[in-house]
């Protein structure tokens, strides 16, 4: 079976996965079964991105039958201000009689109109638009409504400034279903809410302008099923009031980047009844919003309304609450689990302090229903013991701990010695299984500071290190982490540390290399070399971008080998310096005319030239050769008084002619003969010098500069030009001008060869 | 209810049980187990458009994917991403071009909606980017149009000078 054997109706849902690019430009092109799939191929769906070329969309639109185009992109961009001319100058937009979505991106007002005005049979269309600036915004507002009043719209996207949707007056019967907006004020929502029946998604990007007022009531809202609210900032009552308003809803998302109150936080986790009475059929709940604290707060008992069995079982949503204390600044986070992807330690802040606790699903066990992390400071929490800057609790800050990493960046030599054992009226490491060591410094922990840390904890099965650039610690720790760690985490490693690792490290039954950063091709050879030593080696390929990851850290650490170095002014001083060099040799080598050689041999000539014996002999030709042509030039006019002023009384006519035909006598060869070349150029005719006599005549008081003063002149050279260019087959375009002799002649014909070439891009012309 | 097995008959003969959760991913088997009130395990539920060797490959699929979450509904606005084949699926679907094809027809026939996904962007990965001559080796496909109509194809797809 072949591809030309598919039914017409299989190989659409292939061209689905195609770009019109590649459907209209070469599948079609394969054969004439394929032409006529493609001729009536009506799903096509065209992207014109910021990146797509103007000859493309040229070709696109000539190649494309309108009425098969279902879908349409188009995004505008700085880089390319022209594509939209070009695309409404090679196609007719109202030929786009079935297009059913529509999607602009970053157009502008101008631009909306010519778009939808021909359009009616739109069923989808999102339009994000710049910032208007002044009063503009009302012309978009009559082109919005066209849309929003199309028979067949179901789904509209507007992420445009909220005057603009504010001032749009919503149609009543609206059949629009899905809708997002950027914001808008509460008034216009319950407008639009009164008016679209069908509404079952709504999203808003941004908060309500203004109040919301809880006397004006939307009269119907009971079709929505998804709301999403991505900045929600209202009081907590407002907040209720409006999801009040939509009991059907099947799907919530609510989250904020901004500082919400302490009363809200803790209201959200007490949450239960509210939502249990006034949103019975909700099934998805994302959430997300922090608080800006100024203590220590109690983290398990934000978490705990939240660990009861409603949320863990009956609906299955997971939380996380996490506490992050940084230099200047202590927040709490609360969210939906499914928010946060990222592995520990990356799933807690690298601050001073950061300590989390999420619900999880496992049975009945209570305890087992959360899982307790923690990453610490190391340096920041030894100095807070030292100084007494944090009071010292009368039991333990984190308790249940299960993971704990700590970050490492001052030399631990200077810490007391007994600061670790501060530690554990610290943290309750009885429960702890993970334990990672972050050094991001040159600083090591000590390996007998590890070796308490582990004999305090004693159900630790999993060791994990940031790699620190020396293979001789990974050896060393392999002493360190005692037998019964069966689990040991590298991240950051090199190719060298691996095999380093999988060399030393033996009694480890599982190792986990995170973000591994060397080149690819020896991943083959550690894979092999596991199997063969029966290691489990279910993570190595995670988080694996060798390629990328391999430069940016050969940049990273070029850049940083750079900084210890040089001081900037040595730098750009350094480049200065390389820069010319590097150019002035590229042009000695490449950009003379002669090749080296013959520069080399021309330089050893001059030099040659200076020497004193042979600047002399040189003199010496050069001086005969002079005197020999001052001779001849002398001898030819032996006898001839040489005139040097100007006489004071000027001369008789008869005088004059006479005083130059003793000139003529001094002429010795006969030109006349025709026997001398390139000398005279004459017709040997009786007649010529009469002629040439009697047009001097006629036309020696002439001056050809002053072309309105003579046009008899200037005709004669035009058409002296013509009948050159006529003799050498040129067309009406060649032109000419006139000269006067043969060396101004070939001065002109190079000049002009010279600037065509140059005009052509030739810096060189040869001739 | 799992555990339940039903039995699928190829078109060569072959019966093959299926529990009836993995053959309920084909949309046709689960209407007509619906429709015709199937449930008794003898009964024998004949597709004649498929046979053996391929039913067993669409079983093969389908009992990997059983505990995959529905595929969505067909929206014209998603992103249409070719890149996103998972890996046993790329490995299930290194065969001949003939029983692609042929996986294509039955996943269309039992109305698979995933599977049917799969193989299409497999195929269409094979078409992107390549010339039309590429395509034609790729899929052996004779080169059948006249020397006027390459003329004026050729006319018409013309590149424009770029300014």
């Amino acid at each position: 079976m072949a591809m030309t054997d598919l039914p017409v109706e299989l190989i659409y849902p292939i061209l689905d996965f195609l770009h019109a690019e590649d459907i209209l430009f070469t599948f079609r092109l394969v054969c004439r079964q394929f032409y006529r799939i493609v001729e009536n191929y009506d799903r096509l769906k065209i992207q014109l991105r910021r990146q797509t070329s103007k000859a493309v969309i040229q070709r696109l639109c000539r190649v494309v039958r309108p009425k098969n185009v279902t879908s349409l992109l188009f995004e505008k961009s700085h880089l390319n201000p022209d594509n939209i001319e070009c695309f409404f100058q090679s196609a007719a937009i109202d030929q786009f009689n079935r297009l059913r979505s529509l999607t602009l991106n970053n157009i502008e007002t101008d631009d909306l109109e010519r778009f939808v005005t021909p359009l009616s049979t739109l069923t989808s269309v999102t339009v994000n638009m710049k910032a208007n600036s002044g009063r503009r915004y009302y012309i978009v507002v009559p082109c919005l409504t066209r849309i929003i009043n199309l028979e067949n719209i179901r789904q509209l996207t507007l992420d445009i400034n909220s005057r603009v949707i504010n001032a749009i007056s919503w149609p009543k019967n609206c059949t629009i279903e899905q809708l997002t907006l950027r914001c808008c004020s509460y008034r216009q929502f319950c407008n639009i809410f009164d008016r679209s029946s069908n509404l079952k998604d709504f999203i808003l990007d941004d908060n309500f302008t203004g109040d919301l007022d809880s006397s004006i009531r939307p009269k119907t809202c009971r079709s929505l099923t998804s709301l999403t609210l991505k900045e929600i900032d209202l009081p907590m009552e407002e907040l209720e009031f409006f999801l009040s308003l939509h009991p059907r809803l099947i799907s919530l998302t609510l989250t904020t980047e901004q500082n919400v109150s302490w009363n809200t936080f803790q209201h959200f986790s007490r949450w239960e009844k509210f939502l249990q009475s006034t949103l019975p059929l909700l099934k998805n709940f994302n959430f997300s919003m922090s608080n800006q604290c100024d203590q220590f707060e109690n983290v398990e008992s934000i978490l705990s309304p939240l660990c009861t069995s409603f949320w863990l079982e009956t609906k299955r949503w997971f939380f996380t609450c996490q506490y992050t204390e940084g230099s200047s600044f202590k927040t709490i986070q609360l969210y939906s689990s499914a928010y946060s992807t990222a592995q520990f330690p990356d799933s807690l802040n690298r601050a001073n302090l950061s300590y989390a606790i999420t619900t999880m699903s496992s049975g009945n066990q209570p305890n087992r229903s959360r899982m307790w992390s923690a990453r610490v400071n190391l340096d920041w929490m030894i100095n807070a013991i030292i100084t007494n800057t944090f009071k010292v609790p009368d039991q333990h800050y984190f308790r249940h701990v299960t993971c704990l990493a700590f970050d490492v960046d001052a030399n631990p030599e200077w810490w007391p010695v007994d600061a670790l054992q501060e530690i554990s009226t610290w943290i309750d490491l009885s429960q702890l299984h993970e334990i990672w060591i972050l050094e991001t410094s040159p600083y090591e922990l000590q390996f007998d500071d590890i070796k308490f840390l582990l004999a305090q904890a004693p159900q630790v099965r999993t060791f994990g290190l940031a790699y620190n650039g020396l293979p001789s610690r990974i050896i060393h720790i392999g002493s360190v982490v005692s037998g019964r760690i069966d689990h040991l985490k590298i991240r950051d490693a090199d190719i060298l540390c691996v095999k380093t690792t999988l060399e030393y490290i033996k009694h480890v039954s599982t190792i986990t290399f995170q973000q591994l950063i060397d080149g690819s091709t020896v991943l083959a050879d550690i894979i092999g070399y596991l199997t063969r030593q029966n290691i489990k080696f279910n993570k190595i390929l995670q988080d694996y971008e060798p390629q990328l990851n391999f430069f940016r850290e050969k940049t990273r650490l070029f850049n940083e080998h750079l900084i210890d170095s040089f001081s900037p002014l040595q730098l750009i001083t350094i480049t200065f310096l390389v820069t010319t060099i590097c150019l002035s040799v590229y042009q000695f080598l490449f950009e003379h005319d002669d090749d080296l050689f013959a520069r080399i041999r021309q330089t050893l000539f001059t030099t040659a030239r200076r020497l004193p014996f042979v600047q002399r002999k040189i003199n010496e030709a050069r001086a005969a050769t002079l005197k020999s042509v001052c001779d001849d030039m002398a001898k030819s006019i032996a006898g001839h008084e040489f005139t040097t002023v100007l006489p004071q009384q000027g001369l008789s006519q008869e005088k004059l002619i006479q005083k130059l035909e003793e000139y003529r006598k001094l002429e010795k060869f006969s030109f006349q003969s025709g026997k001398i070349s390139g000398c005279v150029y004459k017709l040997a005719k009786p007649d010529m010098t009469e002629i040439y006599n009697k047009v001097f005549a006629l036309f020696g008081e002439t001056n050809p500069l002053h072309v309105d003063v003579f046009p008899d002149i200037r005709t004669m050279e035009a058409e002296t030009v013509r009948c050159v260019a006529t003799m050498f087959h040129g067309d009406t375009d060649v032109c000419g001008t006139m000269t006067s002799g043969g060396t101004e002649s070939i001065l002109m014909a190079c000049k002009t060869y010279r600037d065509l070439a140059i005009a052509k891009g030739i810096s060189k012309p040869e001739m | 209810m799992a555990g339940h097995k039903i039995k699928l008959q190829s078109s060569d003969g072959d019966t093959f049980d299926v529990e009836v959760e993995i053959a309920k991913q084909s949309a046709t088997i689960k209407t007509m187990l619906e429709d015709l009130g199937m449930d008794e395990e003898e009964d024998v539920i004949p597709l004649p458009n498929v046979n053996s060797a391929i039913l067993k490959k669409v079983i093969q699929w389908a009992t990997h994917h059983k505990d995959d979450p529905p595929p969505p509904e067909d929206d014209e606005n998603r992103e249409k991403n070719t890149n996103d084949i998972s890996s046993w699926d790329q490995d299930f679907l290194k065969v001949d071009q003939g029983t692609l094809f042929e996986l294509i027809l039955a996943a269309n026939y039992l109305d698979i909606k995933g599977l049917l996904d799969v193989t299409c962007k497999t195929v269409a990965n094979m078409i992107k980017g390549k010339t039309p001559e590429e395509i034609r080796r790729t899929f052996n496909i004779k080169n059948d149009f006249t020397p006027q109509e390459e003329e004026q194809i050729k006319k018409e797809n013309e590149w424009c000078e770029e300014k």
